[in-house]
């Protein structure tokens, strides 16, 4: 018997005395005896429907031919399902990561999960390789509350690492970033400074002062002097965090810009556009602190606002393809195509005021006079922020005179 | 066993229970050095000195592998605590400062930086600290900051990077005349009048047209007389004179050659002086007396061996020498160029010592016929060659006759 669920894939159900002793089909998120069948792949069993629709949002619905060969092996193709096994800690590996940027905890767990599996299979158990994902399930688990399992399971990464000196600096920032978190949940604020300034000086290491990386980095770490109440060391990193977004939004935007006469250069990985994501809510997170934050740097405040469009207006363009043709049916000229671009540019500012799918496509619509209100709303804001900037100038100006009275 | 009991229970119970080192504890005993220090910054929310650090860092170990191929490279900045404790320190308490809103003591800071890195081979951390404190957004008009600028404009001026040089010198002066400055920095104006008079000086020598050259000039004495500097003012009107000189204009020359003399002797400037009549020597050489020529260059000579100037000397006489020569007085023209000689190697001027060899060589070449062509000799160069083949024969005859050894 098949249960039909076209969003959350299909399932049948299973008799578990059906099959021979030893072999019963366990669930596979929670071990349990399972009732439920993919019936798609029909290597995947569930104990019930919850759990099959959380499998199928967290990684189920990626992979789900890609286990047939992996759970039907022969022997004599060990090499070959090794690969495939790889190739599957490697999808799950980046949509875990994926969920964590977004704030998705839970649905990060079942990806999480099956990487750490199928490392343990190729690579054996308490392998270095195993590390991202404890890392990864640590992460999922410290955003879901769960922070004994959280401290179990970093202490597990930590040890792998003790004994394996020659592991990369990167794996030592993410697990130092892990027990910054751990210990800011637990309210150890000593300790997760400690462990965020570690994060900190490998992501510097690893990937440069001005990666998103290391921006991230400081984020966490002002989030911990904001809670220790010292405002002017937050407020010093939230303002290089800004800094290092803004650059690499403008380089991205740059990157954009040359390539709309070829929408297909712009297509990207979800995984970039979900660390974008993040980049987001730290970007959100940092104006909301400066709006309300007495010195009202209106610098830091244009700066951010501009990198939130821009972010905003990149990831608009993930939908660019397909409302491209709906907008211009026929071959556009040249001047339609400017004013669109100009649009593109201008809408996303807005983007909040149109209404969304469910699965967050931003639809534009194809009426001229619509486009034109929106470019209106848009200037508005964009002409707002061109004052903020103005008036930022002129205080500056008045400042530099008073100081020279010194 | 009773003993072994007995030992328990005399074994006296410890007074505090051990501590076990924290995780920062142990981790500070076995990582490394530098991060450390970056650690500790960084839990402090001192992040901007991090970054610094981390980046000069970077720096010095680009340049050694840079010169891995050269010279013994000098050891990497981070093998060297002394250096990077007080890095840290500096560095710290400069961005504590500038959170603060000191931003005169953030610069003091990294003027005391830069002045640390005294030595050669860290020239390059010093200019870093020089700029940083210098080119600071906020403290650009403190007195640390125009300290910088001061030592950064006189730097680029000795090595020859003429435009940095005035550029550096016309921004603070401009401050200065916008009253931008605080009293403590006032005192640093002269330097920098200094700086921009003798930067207008070199201009004006490399300018393509005589009239930005003179214009400069007009700029250079300007300076120099609103900062009362004698000897400056001297050689911008020797500088003019030329000028003037050299468009054929020779009163207007004359003049400003006396002023500078003036100048110069008001002055008590030695080189000044001694420049003045190597002037003077070529202000007479476009006039075509050589007698006066001849005077000046060796006024000029005089006054620079009185004065120790070595170098100046050797140019001198060498010029003394060539015009002695050319008039044909080949005996002064020797003993000018022996000591053109003798100064060039006590200064080590080679190229000089090799000219003033040569000029010895040929004016006693030229002695040596005047002589012979003076006793009734003809003077033709079959005759010559007799001469010469005669002298070797006579050296040698002469080496021949001493007694052997």
């Amino acid at each position: 018997m098949g249960d039909k669920s076209s969003v959350w894939g299909q399932t049948c159900r299973i008799i578990p005395l059906a099959f021979p002793k030893g072999q019963e089909k366990v669930c596979e998120l929670c071990q349990s005896p399972a009732r439920l069948q993919c019936a798609t792949c029909r290597v995947t069993f569930y104990c019930h429907a919850e759990h099959q629709r959380t499998d199928w949002v967290g990684i189920h619905e990626r992979i789900c031919k890609l286990l047939v060969p992996v759970r039907t092996c022969m022997p004599n193709n060990t090499k070959e399902i090794q690969l495939k096994k790889m190739e599957l800690i490697k999808i799950s590996t980046l949509v875990a990561q994926s969920k964590l940027f977004q704030g998705k905890h839970q649905e990060a767990l079942p990806a999480a999960h099956l990487c750490s599996r199928y490392t343990e299979d190729v690579h054996g158990p308490q392998s270095v390789q195993q590390v991202p994902a404890f890392l990864l399930l640590a992460e999922a688990n410290i955003g879901l509350g769960n922070l004994a399992l959280a401290a179990e399971l970093l202490s597990q990464a930590e040890w792998v690492l003790l004994k394996t000196p020659e592991h990369s600096n990167s794996l030592t920032q993410q697990l130092n970033r892990n027990f910054g978190r751990l210990h800011a949940a637990t309210g150890n604020l000593e300790d997760a400074r400690f462990n965020f300034a570690n994060d900190i000086f490998f992501a510097t290491v690893e990937f440069g002062m001005n990666s998103t990386v290391t921006a991230c980095s400081l984020f966490l770490m002002a989030d911990v002097f904001a809670k220790m109440k010292k405002m002017s060391i937050t407020r010093s990193m939230y303002q290089e965090v800004a800094r290092i977004w803004c650059d690499h939004l403008t380089k991205l935007l740059e990157i954009y810009k040359k390539n709309i006469p070829n929408p297909a250069m712009l297509s990207e990985s979800f995984h970039d556009k979900s660390k974008r994501a993040e980049g987001e809510r730290m970007l959100g997170a940092i104006l909301e602190f400066l709006q309300k934050d007495v010195s009202k740097d209106l610098t830091q405040i244009a700066l951010v606002t501009y990198s939130l469009a821009v972010l905003r207006l990149l990831d608009g363009d993930s939908h660019k393809e397909e409302n491209y043709d709906n907008i211009f049916p026929l071959e556009p000229n040249i001047h339609q195509q400017q004013e669109f671009n100009s649009h593109l540019v201008l809408c996303p500012l807005v983007s909040k005021r149109i209404p969304t799918h469910g699965n967050g496509a931003i639809f534009f619509s194809t009426d001229i006079h619509d486009l034109q209100i929106i470019a209106t709303e848009a200037r508005e804001m964009l002409s707002h922020c061109l004052t903020n900037l103005q008036h930022v100038v002129h205080i500056q100006s008045q400042q530099k005179k008073i100081k020279s009275g010194d | 066993m009773k003993r072994s009991q007995n030992s328990f229970r005399t074994r006296r119970a410890p007074e505090e229970p051990t501590r076990l080192p924290t995780k920062q504890e142990v981790t500070a005993l076995t990582a490394d050095p530098v991060q450390n220090m970056c650690v500790e910054m960084l839990q402090r929310g001192l992040h901007r000195s991090f970054s610094e650090l981390f980046s000069l860092l970077q720096a010095a170990r680009t340049r050694r592998k840079a010169a891995a191929f050269t010279t013994a490279a000098a050891p990497l900045l981070e093998e060297q605590r002394d250096k990077l404790e007080t890095l840290k320190l500096r560095l710290i308490r400069a961005e504590e400062a500038g959170r603060a809103g000191s931003w005169s003591d953030s610069c003091q800071q990294r003027l005391l930086l830069a002045q640390y890195f005294s030595s050669p081979e860290d020239l390059w951390l010093r200019l870093h600290f020089y700029h940083s404190c210098a080119d600071s957004e906020q403290g650009a008009a403190s007195a640390p900051a125009m300290e910088a600028q001061a030592f950064l404009a006189e730097f680029y001026l000795q090595t020859d990077d003429v435009e940095k040089a005035k550029q550096r010198a016309e921004l603070s002066l401009k401050r200065e005349d916008e009253g931008m400055l605080g009293l403590n920095s006032q005192t640093l104006m002269p330097r920098f009048s200094r700086v921009l008079t003798e930067a207008n000086m070199r201009l004006a020598e490399a300018a393509d047209d005589h009239d930005t050259a003179l214009k400069l000039l007009q700029e250079s004495c300007r300076t120099a007389r609103k900062i009362k500097d004698e000897s400056l003012e001297g050689r911008a009107n020797l500088h003019m004179g030329r000028l003037y000189l050299s468009k054929d204009e020779h009163d207007s020359a004359k003049q400003l050659f006396d002023s500078a003399k003036e100048h110069f002797l008001s002055a008590q400037d030695a080189g000044g002086l001694a420049e003045f009549y190597r002037t003077m020597a070529k202000f007479s050489e476009s006039k075509g007396n050589t007698d006066e020529v001849i005077e000046f260059l060796e006024k000029s000579a005089e006054i620079c061996e009185s004065s120790h100037q070595h170098s100046e000397l050797a140019d001198v006489s060498m010029t003394l020498c060539e015009v002695y020569y050319r008039k044909g007085r080949y005996d002064r023209a020797r003993e000018v160029a022996l000591k053109c000689f003798e100064v060039s190697c006590k200064a080590g001027l080679t190229a000089m010592l090799l000219k003033a060899q040569t000029m010895v060589g040929i004016s006693s070449a030229q002695l040596l016929i005047e002589k012979h062509v003076s006793g009734g000799m003809s003077s033709s160069p079959a005759a010559l060659d007799r001469l010469l083949k005669r002298e070797k024969t006579k050296a040698c005859g002469e080496l021949n006759s001493e007694p052997a050894e």
